[in-house]
């Protein structure tokens, strides 16, 4: 112990038993304390008038085209959103009067961070719905992200604050987004949801095409994490890593294909700080030729996907390192395989056997998990790993149940992409625990 | 309510029953303020952010698809609005008077404990503000509330053992705090005195005073 906290204990000792008395017994006083009564008949007239507002404001607007949605979540980075197919009739200019839809005309136009004209739509409240019309509209959130509302698209302001949630109701959008890290947890700062599926991002450019019973996911760069939506900061489903392209059902996110690595076009960074025009190009660069470029697909079906939503107990054998942030992954070694210094794998057709697989996850995420030796707190971790294979016995999806740090599920997942695994079947499960 | 009833109530104010809502409304505004009113503190802030939270409740509805209780749910809607409604408030300018919500107590009509314990309970949410909001969050939720650490972490989406930690930090940084808040400080130095008294007393064999018999409440 050093001096000073040597000082810094003999000062709080005699006085910190009582001080969280003090703190107990005026915790008590506020329980005891009813709130004062409000005027309940003010507050419910108010509110319903409100609520009369909003549903007259409402039946302004034009039918609403698509039913299911689709949902993702993007911590960081860009995020490229398609949505192909089934849409109702076009949107008229007149619902731009109605209040609640804006076409971006009427919103300030700032320079956004990338240099680009953008919308403010930092002034925009829930409910609040943003068209594009015949032309793309760009639009700024400061501090949140950017993002681009490709022509013929339409999304709504769900809430503002943190996480800032849009829906997107049809067509397509292209955003950035600034990643936010504080230490206590990762920042979820804004999110996109959509129907039954949900795509988490982790520092990863992917684009998402919807028809009306499936969801392509192409992943370009990074780790993607697709799952049912409704579950909010949860990253539970399929991982995939690129290059990865995947069809799901839109109803559910059960995985129903998994389709050969997609040729990538023009190559998207996850900074914000980037040319905005090869950001503004990346997304039709991977727009509707390439993907029916693509290789002919493969029907493989697998189980891999859970519809069980998380419980608590989930989040409570999830103690992962969060609350040590100083804790990195490790892993830097320089002897071993790639696979073992946790470095993605070169391509190569070299099979794997399930022992070898299970040996290379289980060492990567120990060394991703190990306390500090001069750690007071120990921090345990386990979680049930779900590998599924394709026709080629490749591995195609990793899930991992509960769900881990999303750095540490793309660290150690991404080592096994691609790679074959003979002799497992179409899936096998490593089970992990780091005690 | 039972929760048959309740449900039958949300699905048909998903479909836009009205009165099905004002049913809702009145079944769960007593929880709702009550929950605000211990998150906020005394505050003029309180009908508004009420009305706020039922109106983002009446907004997300066709997006609760049963995956919890509606209690649970409009708890959960609840939290985040109050959190939204702080973030907020950060950015507007102080009022003087806005500690006292807009009204202080005649000091003359009040009994002299009472007067006291409305001191110390503002007090106190003043060094709540002081606190992150992330700790100031789980600190209400666990203390004020009752809720189990587990339901908070699926409450404000961090896993449980960031929910303990900061739980932790925020009772030590509370307890560090008290002694700048004189109606804190003072009450910290009765439960010294009334400490003291009985130690005095166990090594005397005569009954202890406490300062803090009066009101009925004695020291855990």
């Amino acid at each position: 112990m050093t001096e000073r906290e040597s000082h810094d204990n003999i000062e709080l000792r005699p006085s910190s038993e009582f001080a969280a008395r003090a703190v107990r017994h005026v915790v008590a006083e506020v329980l005891a304390t009813p709130p004062p009564e409000l005027d309940w008949a003010r507050l419910e007239r108010r509110f319903l008038e409100h609520v009369e507002t909003e549903r007259v404001a409402q039946l302004r607007q034009p039918p609403a085209s698509l039913g299911a949605l689709f949902g993702f979540v993007a911590a960081a980075a860009a995020v490229v959103l398609f949505v192909l197919g089934a849409r109702g009739p076009a949107a008229t200019p007149a619902a731009a009067t109605s209040g609640r839809i804006v076409n971006g005309a009427t919103l300030p136009v700032v320079d956004d961070a990338l240099g680009a004209h953008a919308h403010l739509a930092a002034s925009l409240a829930p409910g609040s719905a943003l068209e594009s019309g015949d032309t793309a509209k760009r639009f700024v959130l400061p501090g949140i992200a950017a993002f681009t509302l490709a022509p013929g698209s339409r999304v709504v302001v769900r809430r503002t604050g943190e996480p800032y949630v849009l829906e997107l109701a049809f067509g397509k959008v292209a955003a950035e987004v600034v990643p936010r890290h504080d230490a206590d947890a990762i920042v979820e700062a804004f999110v996109v949801e959509s129907g039954g599926t949900r795509v988490a991002v982790h520092g990863t450019v992917f684009s998402v095409a919807r028809s009306p019973e499936r969801v392509e996911v192409e992943v370009t760069e990074g780790v993607v994490a697709v799952g049912p939506a409704g579950y909010r900061g949860d990253t539970t489903g399929n991982l995939l890593a690129a290059p990865m392209r995947a069809t799901f059902a839109a109803r559910d996110a059960r995985l129903v294909e998994v389709h050969a690595p997609p040729h990538v076009g023009t190559p998207m960074t996850t900074t914000p700080s980037q040319d905005p025009a090869s950001t503004a190009a990346a997304p039709s660069a991977l727009g509707i030729a390439q993907l029916a470029e693509t290789a002919p697909e493969r029907e493989v079906h697998t189980e891999a996907t859970s519809k069980q939503a998380p419980k608590a107990t989930d989040r409570g054998t999830r103690s992962d390192a969060d609350a040590q942030p100083g804790q990195g992954v490790a892993g830097a070694d320089a002897a071993g395989t790639p696979a073992d210094r946790g470095e993605p794998h070169p391509a190569g057709p070299i099979a794997m056997s399930v022992a070898d697989a299970t040996g290379a996850m289980v060492s990567c995420l120990r060394r991703a998990t190990a306390n500090a030796a001069e750690a007071s707190l120990s921090v345990s971790v386990s979680s049930q790993i779900t590998v599924t294979l394709d026709g080629d016995e490749k591995v195609a999806t990793i899930q991992f149940v509960p769900p881990l740090r999303p750095e540490i599920q793309g660290q150690c997942a991404g080592q096994l992409f691609g790679r074959t695994v003979a002799g497992a079947g179409s899936s096998f499960v490593i089970p992990f625990s780091n005690r | 309510m039972n929760t048959d009833d309740v449900d039958a109530l949300v699905e048909s104010a998903r479909r836009g029953d009205r009165t099905a809502f004002t049913k809702l409304f009145r079944a769960h505004r007593s929880m709702i303020t009550a929950l605000v009113f211990r998150m906020l503190g005394p505050t003029g802030d309180l009908e508004d952010v009420v009305q706020e939270v039922f109106i983002q409740i009446h907004k997300s509805l066709p997006d609760f698809r049963g995956q919890a209780k509606f209690t649970t749910w409009a708890h959960r809607v609840a939290v985040n609005v109050v959190l939204m409604h702080r973030r907020r408030a950060r950015s507007r300018p102080v009022l003087v008077d806005e500690e006292a919500g807009g009204h202080e107590p005649d000091a003359g009509l009040l009994p002299d404990q009472d007067l006291s314990r409305q001191r110390r309970i503002r007090a106190f949410y003043r060094l709540l503000d002081k606190l992150s909001d992330k700790k100031r969050a789980v600190f209400v939720l666990h203390e004020l509330e009752g809720m189990a650490p587990a339901d908070i972490a699926t409450e404000v989406d961090c896993p449980v053992l960031t929910v303990r930690t900061r739980l932790f930090y925020a009772r030590r940084e509370l307890a560090q705090m008290m002694r700048d808040e004189p109606a804190l400080a003072g009450l910290l130095a009765e439960l010294e005195l009334a400490a003291e008294g009985q130690e005095q007393a166990a090594d005397t064999g005569e009954p202890a005073r406490t300062a803090l018999g009066r009101d009925g409440r004695s020291d855990p």
